[in-house]
């Protein structure tokens, strides 16, 4: 007779010492694994309901303007700071870890601060801010410290512009920058005239977008519902683009240095390919008022947008809907918001006169974590990811809730779009001529010039 | 207690199982229609053995092309340029069959031609999934090899050798001393006959005495846990998730116990139970009993998920299916019934005998059932499409059934104990092991999970014999583990496993 029995030695199974790790041998025979499916289902379920439960995005009002936050710019060299122009013509630097002011100019400009911008090279604490007062001016805040709280500090340059600016945008490594007004500005920070004038036909331009990346290239959208893009090389326009509606912001792409964001004010976000403008690359639906500020993640994968209907929404760049809307009760209509350069982090200037901070992933915690936590947290995203479709899981991960207005302006806008699709529906099915349908990527776009 | 009660969906289990079988048996039956066609999955291709390459290639076919083409002989001679997998890729592709889920991947070279869909952007997203899926499979078969423990057996060497000769005696003899320590008899004879019950991990023992002794113990080092006398009738035990708790059909109610033999809960819901289960993902206790009814209690916060009325009398056999936790009762009028608990009406019903069901085992696939009935026969069903599959004879009727692990059928009547091996997938002549011990009268057999070991009640006590090649050899520890410590035992009630 040939015998064996199973005799496992404890020895084997268990771990020597008490600072060994426990011996935990797998077997992944689906025989040993019964229900799988089911109890898998089960865990995602719980994994969505845990995302939900600890989705808390607001962090922090930081509050001190006394007029509403028109502009807003983050420092690629300083995490921490950021500059915030508000409506009476106050600057104030902040220390976004400690969530407060650490430099202010209490009138830095006559009116409103329509944009700031940092300056890189050097030090790295200076910036640039324009007002409708026609002035643009360079702050440091190490060089231009304010003496005693409540005092202007001095500029360390002013420029005098012809018309009341709108928006300005520095140069990624010369010592250039751009401003908007009823016409485009190129100023070279040594000289008090502009360098070049660049016009297209506009009245007024709302915004102007230095490319980051691909640095001589700028973007400005104008009043005549006009995107028009200029090369710094040869002083000229590339492109002229044309839609339904005015933009109100553009940001470029860090990663992709041809595409760039617009914020319509049709409620819609749009992301271009500045290489084929005929249509959008997508097109982002979900606000219910004028997008007013868009900008991009420094992954270049997800979006954030401001709209006038107090909402603030973060979507992924290639879906069509946004993944999270961020709301306050107190938070009035928003005016400018940036993604932060940690990719963690999301700010919002808006007319009550607050700048807020929100986490970027509302149930992401900051801080060290244990390897097991982390690869729990890893797992319930993966198991997210995996159970995405189904629908009890999806429901779930979905659900927001959203003040009454949005929800009812959403719904009433749902009803206007199906009823304005079945009547275009309609009159395609009678049209004689067969024309075909035109997609929702070239719906708002009038027509594109390039020269 | 307050765990994760998993795996909300009863019917999810089920209806995914049906429709993979009926895959199957599709694929099975377009095969037999059409002997020409090129086998599309290893399952239904021929043994191995008797394909040789040069038979092999007439057969093989491009998917692909077929629908296309009509010249066979080009597609032929493409196809035999295609390298010849090695034994290693062959025994691979050969296990990786078990590791299938859901829609089957083919794997090997007889691939099919790619699903076509609509979308553009979808296509590569499914290919890429395929993929994926294929190397996982592969991989889990291949982690096979770092597997440590081999399972245990018993061979006959000459021609007249019997392994159903082999006593405990001499298989003792030629055991290490661990092994052989699992040989034993407890004399209880004043309260028998008992019934028992092993925890998931086979370490725990639970036995209950007909006149009211109840025990646990970790029966490997013999230690005793609770024990104590509830003074009336006990019809089942049943521990729950772990260790910790029991619960115990008594003569009214059903009761639940813990680790130190102090009452928990009295389930007066249970109105004389007979026989209990226990749903292990969904934290369910079920019982039947004098009423012929079947419950279905939550033991996380004690609701009443389902009660159902056979019509059928009183039942003492209820049994629970480990591959989708439906539970399978026998009936007085041979009748066995298959429940889930949000559904009235059984999902299946099947006239196994023609006398009274008396006992009841399903195997872990959840592919096999046994049962056993006054009719004095025993027989094997195949519960994927409910057949009989084979009949075996005891002399008597078996009073209890098991099946291990590893698929050995054991089988208690009257004084004897009864193991086959390979009994579900084919009939065999001649039983494995046996056991005679005189005088008493067997009231429950049990297989010890991941050990060699089993365990039955009589009426003079209890029994724990060796029979080689039963238990699974290698467990997973984050399952079920023997060696499992009280910490462990601790988290697993918290986090669930994975």
């Amino acid at each position: 007779m040939k015998i064996k029995a199973l005799s496992r030695s404890t020895a084997e199974y268990t771990r020597e010492t008490k600072s060994d790790i426990q011996k935990l041998p797998r077997n992944i025979d689906p025989e040993l694994h019964p229900l799988e499916r089911a109890r898998e289902y089960k865990r995602a379920l719980n994994a969505a309901k845990l995302e939900r439960m600890f989705a808390k995005p607001f962090l922090a009002s930081l509050s001190g303007h006394i007029d509403g936050v028109y502009a807003m710019a983050k420092n690629p060299w300083d995490l921490d700071s950021v500059v915030t122009g508000s409506g009476d013509g106050e600057l104030r630097m902040w220390s976004l870890s400690s969530q407060e002011t650490v430099w202010r100019a209490p009138e830095a400009h006559r009116g409103i601060v329509k944009g700031v911008c940092n300056i890189p090279g050097g030090e790295t604490d200076r910036f640039l801010s324009v007002g409708t007062d026609k002035l643009a001016k360079v702050w440091s805040r190490s060089e231009s410290a304010v003496a005693s709280d409540g005092i202007t500090p001095e500029t360390v340059a002013t420029y005098t512009g012809k018309h009341a600016f709108s928006g300005i945008d520095h140069h990624r490594n010369r010592p250039l920058f751009a401003t908007s007004s009823s016409l485009i500005e190129i100023w070279d920070v040594d000289r008090s005239e502009p360098i070049t004038n660049l016009t297209w036909g506009a009245d007024t331009i709302n915004t102007v977008k230095m490319n980051q990346t691909e640095v001589n290239v700028l973007a400005t959208c104008g009043t005549d519902r006009s995107i028009i893009l200029y090369d710094l090389r040869t002083n000229s326009p590339l492109a002229k683009l044309v839609m339904t509606l005015s933009t109100n912001a553009i940001s470029w792409n860090p990663m992709e240095a041809f595409m760039f964001a617009t914020a319509n004010e049709d409620h819609n976000v749009y992301t271009f390919d500045m290489r084929k403008m005929d249509h959008a690359v997508n097109v982002l639906r979900d606000h219910v008022s004028a997008v007013m500020d868009v900008d991009y993640s420094p992954t270049g994968q997800e979006l954030v947008s401001g709209s006038y209907d107090r909402s603030v929404r973060l979507w992924d760049v290639n879906k069509g809907h946004s993944r999270d809307i961020y709301h306050a009760k107190r938070m009035q209509r928003v005016f400018c918001v940036k993604y932060t350069l940690d990719n963690n982090y999301v700010l919002s200037g808006s007319d009550d006169s607050n700048l807020r901070l929100w986490r970027a992933r509302a149930s992401q915690r900051m801080g060290a974590k244990s390897n097991r936590e982390r690869s729990a947290i890893e797992y319930a995203d993966k198991l997210k990811d995996r159970f995405a479709y189904v629908p009890e899981v999806r429901k779930v991960l979905q659900h927001r809730n959203v003040p009454k207005g949005i929800k009812k302006a959403s719904r009433t806008k749902q009803d206007m779009l199906q009823s304005r699709k079945r009547k275009e529906e309609n009159v395609r099915k009678h049209d004689k001529s067969g024309k075909p349908r035109v997609p929702e990527r070239k719906k708002a776009i009038l027509g594109v010039t390039s020269k | 207690m307050h765990t994760e009660a998993e795996g909300g969906s009863f019917a999810k289990g089920n209806v995914s199982h049906t429709a993979e079988r009926a895959d199957n048996d599709h694929a099975n039956n377009a095969d037999d229609s059409d002997s020409e066609r090129a086998p599309r999955t290893l399952r239904d291709a021929p043994a191995k053995s008797d394909r040789t390459p040069a038979a092999k290639k007439p057969n093989r076919r491009d998917n692909k092309k077929r629908s296309k083409s009509s010249n066979k002989d080009t597609d032929n001679n493409k196809k035999a340029k295609k390298r010849e997998p090695d034994a290693i890729e062959k025994e691979i592709l050969a296990k990786s069959e078990k590791y299938q889920r859901g829609l089957k991947v083919t794997m090997g070279d007889d691939k099919p031609a790619a699903i076509k869909v609509r979308s553009k952007k979808a296509q590569p997203k499914i290919e890429h999934e395929k993929r994926r899926r294929e190397i996982a499979i592969l991989d889990a078969a291949r982690s096979e090899m770092l597997l440590t423990e081999q399972a245990g057996y018993l061979e006959a060497e000459g021609e007249m050798e019997r392994t159903y000769k082999v006593t405990q005696d001499q298989l003792a003899d030629s055991l290490d001393i661990n092994s052989r320590a699992k040989i034993f008899d407890l004399k209880l004879e004043e309260f028998g006959p008992y019934v028992m019950d092993y925890t998931t991990n086979g370490r725990h023992l639970l036995l209950g005495g007909r006149k009211g002794h109840l025990a646990t113990m970790d029966w490997r080092s013999g230690r005793l846990g609770a024990e104590f006398h509830v003074r009336e009738t006990i019809r089942d035990v049943c521990w729950l998730h772990n260790e910790n708790l029991f619960a115990v059909a008594q003569k009214k109610y059903a009761y639940i116990y813990d680790h130190s033999g102090a009452e928990v809960h009295c389930l007066q819901k249970h109105v004389e139970p007979t026989a209990l289960g226990f749903l292990p993902f969904h934290f369910l206790l079920a019982s039947t009993g004098m009423t012929g009814r079947l419950m279905y209690q939550d033991v996380t916060e004690g609701r009443i998920i389902g009660e159902h009325k056979p019509g059928y009398g009183p039942n003492h056999v209820l049994k629970v299916n480990p591959y989708n936790a439906v539970v399978h009762m026998g009936h007085g009028n041979g009748i066995v019934t298959m429940w889930s608990p949000r559904q009235s009406q059984p999902l299946a019903k099947m006239l196994c005998h023609k006398g009274p069901v008396q006992a009841m085992a399903i195997d872990r696939s959840g592919t096999y059932m046994a049962t056993s009935g006054l009719d004095g026969s025993l027989k094997v069903w195949d519960i994927r499409n409910f057949k009989a599959l084979h009949e075996y004879s005891t002399m008597r009727p078996a009073q209890s059934l098991d099946i291990s692990q590893r698929g050995l059928l054991a089988a208690g009547w009257g004084a004897n104990v009864t193991v086959w091996k390979d009994a579900l997938v084919t009939k065999v002549d001649a039983p494995y092991m046996k056991r005679l011990l005189p005088s008493t009268t067997v009231s429950d057999v049990r297989f010890v999970p991941y050990d060699d070991v089993l365990g039955y009640g009589h009426s003079s006590g209890l029994s724990s014999i060796v029979i080689p090649g039963a238990g699974e050899p290698n467990f997973d520890a984050y399952v079920a583990n023997p060696f499992e410590t009280t910490k462990q035992r601790q988290e697993a009630e918290v986090i669930p496993a994975h």
